[in-house]
């Protein structure tokens, strides 16, 4: 059980960086971005190459596989998503080139690393602590501590820094902040990339504790996205609580129940949340646009 | 005067957003066969009068009432199907549709005809097509766009999409209208169509509710004013007694006068 | 759609279309009949996309879970009841229907994004769903051995006899299509994709209309979903999978969204052109989805659609390639 829980809450905790994505992007650039999980995915997969494959050293390893994550959120950005919201396309076009994005990077990754899932070492290795008289991997630990780190620092940035003024700024209205001088493209293209950034993070950490393969993506961000809407989507603080809620109930459900399953209730979750509850846990009433 | 609507009427409507109030304690009523002014100055409340009795927002408190059904608790479209039709402030056209397309539009809640009509084109659905088609026609003649008919609504002028919007108003064969600044952005002789139009309206028994800046188009026109300001009403009556009257010149006739 | 009898250039395509289809049974190859019979299979979709998405502006992502009703409904009433395939097929149809009921009115407030995301949660849901409810759906191995269908004690179990029903089929459904979007009811749709708040002042019942279009679009995914597994004599997961739903997009996108052949051309294009590429099966997605981001970014309408020209390319680049040193 106490494995389970942290399990649960280490893949909930990564779950909630993609989350944050989610909202934060929405809050600024009214786009949802359905590439996230994709981040999660490169973030591993890089890391392993520099490390296993470019034989770097295991720290660079895992800031080079950052730099690829932040790398790709920023060609999505500028090239995919720019364009289409200087043109104030539909919600659902930029929706779809979000996820055909995500694709491509995905089978792009499989193409070129191949279809083996792989793994990476620990960053502590032996670290390890025991609850309720079960041994249980320290990795886990880590990446509880190191997310819920990096959460803080970026609800930090967010609130006393005048970046995150402007963010906030242009969450409110893209066009009066335009006159008040703040640039919405470079704020997205700074909330794309760091957004992606964080993804990356969370692979790298990830990847140690399960394996990562090109699938993984998608998975993440599915789970991610169940758990920013869970929570309130367009809320930071929700998408934390739904990504810790989301990562223990599908701890749980594949652990007791059957691992095939989880996804089929992740998205149980997700529409019935939609039909019957759409601003989450945390959230306030999701504007139309 | 062939048989005019029932009367609409609003009874002491207050509302509110959040710590706005908008509107506040507003009675009037909408007759048949007459044409009802609405005035004062901007934010006064006035569209937001007209949102509320088109359903689009839900008074606060107070009633509005309409041939016996209680409106507040209706959709916009059962209020439309109603015979309640409304136009809008910015002209709103259904852009991607041609001017035709959008009159046709408006007669949408006079069809009878359900899908399995349409997919065996059934007689009685070619019947009501042709017959909706030709009645289109004729609107955009009495409004004087029938030239326009197949070109796409966004191209048109200002001026003209204000008379689209009445032709489709027209079209859904209303009992009462709630006109919003219809008269915004005409020239002289358009505005002078405008009034044939609606008293033409007027003498066939529609009730309509006029919103307007334009001072001489509504105290000629309408056969009552009301005057709100900062959502009360401050005045209402016939038009001459409200024209003299100097809280209403004080209010709102005084700067309206230096602009016109 | 509308207006078809105004369009020369779609009539002309159209005719062309129907001139090859005919010619081809008696030139063509048993791979040229195969692809396309599929190709019919997936306009049918595609053309109830376009319906849902091209006429009515609802966005939604769901049209694979419709298919999935109609084939593993095909699959499953056929084999473990044994009924009647055609029955089978209306039974799906009927079922499709239903559920089209309960999400339109879940659904039924939910706009813009809400209805995207949450169509496309019950699209890899349904994938998913497939994929682990072994019980019902068998898993990945899926459910084969359909009994094929019969016409009049004619069995249809060649290719020629397929490559028939299924045009026979997609020309059925786009003549519909055609029907209703020439209709006061399409115009009530297209009234609805425009504007919701202008169509309902009109006393449009948008909700009522929504559910409409919702339910049409899935009892013809569903259709095309049972023949398609009577066709393949095969049901399974990867039917319905993610790449699915992003191809059937990019069918429409490229066709062109509100047109009438646009569907045909589209789901022709895609399915057809991959098999003259050899050495493309590795790169085949890769590919597909590139060309799906392209068409989106600068040439939206398609083929034959409607509105948008082709974007000019500087508008797509940011401004700091075009402007040097520019700062705001």
């Amino acid at each position: 059980m106490g494995l389970t829980l942290a399990i649960g809450i280490a893949t909930g905790c990564v779950y909630a960086l993609v989350a944050v994505g989610y909202s934060l992007i929405y809050r600024t650039t009214g786009v949802v971005n359905f590439a996230q999980g994709g981040d999660v995915m490169i973030g591993g997969f890089a890391t392993w190459w520099f490390f296993a494959v470019a034989g770097l050293p295991y720290p660079l390893a895992i800031a080079g596989g950052v730099a690829v994550a932040t790398l790709i959120g920023l060609l999505l950005w500028t090239l995919v998503v720019l364009p289409l919201w200087r043109r104030r396309s539909p919600p659902y076009v930029v929706l779809l080139a979000t996820i055909v994005f995500g694709a491509i990077v995905g089978n792009a990754t499989l193409l070129l690393l191949g279809t083996l899932p792989q793994t990476l070492p620990p960053w502590v290795p032996g670290l390890a602590f025991t609850f309720e008289g079960n041994r249980i991997d320290g990795q886990y630990g880590l990446i509880i501590a190191a997310s819920l780190l990096s959460l803080m620092v970026f609800g930090a940035v967010l609130r006393f820094s005048s970046l995150g003024r402007a963010m906030r700024a242009c969450a409110a209205s893209r066009d009066t902040s335009q006159l008040l001088g703040i640039s919405p493209e470079r704020i997205g293209a700074l909330c794309f990339a760091a957004t992606a950034a964080l993804g990356g993070f969370g692979g790298a950490m990830i990847t140690p504790a399960q394996f990562t393969s090109s699938e993984v993506g998608l998975t993440f961000g599915v789970f991610g996205f169940v758990a920013a809407v869970l929570g309130g989507f367009g809320s930071l603080l929700g998408a934390l609580v739904g990504g810790l809620l989301l990562g223990v109930v599908n701890a749980l459900v594949g652990r007791y129940v059957s691992s095939n399953y989880q996804t089929v209730i992740a998205f149980g979750i997700l529409l019935l949340l939609l039909a019957v509850r759409p601003q989450g846990i945390i959230g306030k009433q999701w504007e139309e646009t | 005067m062939t048989n005019p609507a029932p009367d609409l009427s609003v009874a002491d409507v207050t509302k509110r957003f959040g710590g706005l109030v908008a509107v506040s304690n507003v009675s009037l009523s909408i007759r048949g066969g007459r044409i009802h002014g609405l005035i004062g100055p901007n934010g006064a409340g006035k569209s937001t009068m007209i949102s509320l009795i088109s359903g689009a927002l839900r008074p606060t408190s107070g009633q509005i009432t309409f041939a016996g059904a209680d409106l507040r608790r209706l959709h916009p479209a059962s209020i439309a199907q109603l015979g309640v039709a409304r136009t809008f402030q910015q002209a709103a056209p259904l852009l991607g549709l041609s001017v035709m397309e959008n009159v046709t539009a408006g007669m949408h809640l006079h069809y009878r005809s359900g899908i399995a009509s349409v997919v065996f084109r059934l007689p009685n659905m070619r019947r009501e097509a042709s017959a909706f088609a030709a009645a289109s026609k004729q609107l955009l003649e009495r409004v004087g766009l029938a030239d326009a008919a197949e070109a796409q609504a966004g191209t048109l002028t200002f001026g003209k999409l204000r008379f689209l919007e009445i032709a489709r108003a027209m079209a859904m064969r209303p009992r009462i209208m709630l006109l919003d600044e219809p008269a915004a952005g005409l020239n002289q002789p358009e505005s002078e169509r405008l009034a044939g139009i609606l008293r033409g309206l007027r003498d066939e028994g529609i009730g309509m509710l006029l919103v307007d800046h334009d001072v001489p188009f509504v105290f000629d026109l309408c056969d009552e004013v009301t005057v709100m300001d900062s959502g009360r009403v401050i005045a209402a009556g016939d038009p001459d007694s409200v024209y003299a009257d100097p809280v209403v010149r004080e209010a709102y006739l005084g700067s309206a006068n230096e602009a016109v | 759609m509308v207006d078809f009898a105004r369009r020369p250039v779609e009539m002309a395509v159209l005719v062309l279309i129907v001139a090859g289809l005919i010619a081809v049974p008696f030139g063509g190859s048993r791979l040229a009949v195969y692809s396309l019979t599929i190709t019919a299979l997936y306009a049918i979709v595609v053309i109830s996309l376009n319906l849902l998405l091209g006429l009515a502006g609802q966005a939604s992502f769901a049209q694979t879970t419709f298919m999935a009703i109609g084939g593993y409904g095909s699959a499953l009433l056929t084999t473990r009841l044994r009924l009647d395939p055609w029955l089978a097929l209306m039974l799906a149809a009927v079922g499709a229907s239903l559920f089209a009921c309960i999400i339109g009115v879940a659904l039924w407030r939910l706009r813009g994004h809400y209805l995207s995301m949450a169509t496309f949660a019950l699209a890899l849901g349904t994938y998913s769903f497939a994929n682990a409810a072994a019980w019902l759906t068998n898993g990945t191995i899926g459910i084969s051995g359909i009994p094929p269908l019969e016409i009049g004690g004619v069995t249809l179990d060649d290719a020629l006899s397929f490559y028939i029903l299924s045009w026979g089929c997609c020309g059925i459904v786009l003549i519909l299509a055609l029907l209703l979007a020439n209709s006061h009811i399409g115009r009530a749709w297209r009234a609805l994709a425009t504007s919701p708040e202008i169509a309902a002042s009109l006393g449009i019942d948008v909700p009522r209309y929504r559910l409409l279009v919702l339910v049409i679009a899935a009892v013809i995914a569903s259709v095309s979903g049972s023949l398609y597994v009577e066709f393949t004599s095969f049901a399974g997961p990867d039917l319905y999978d993610i790449n699915i739903v992003i191809t059937l997009f990019l069918m429409l996108f490229v066709g062109g969204r509100g047109s009438t052949v646009g569907p045909i051309v589209g789901a022709g294009f895609l399915i057809i052109v991959p098999q003259m590429i050899s050495g493309l099966e590795r790169y085949q997605n890769l590919v597909f989805f590139t060309l799906l981001l392209v068409v989106i970014l600068v040439r939206p309408s398609g083929l034959f659609g409607a509105a948008d020209d082709t974007i000019p390319l500087r508008t797509l680049l940011p401004n700091w390639i075009l402007l040097p040193g520019f700062r705001r």
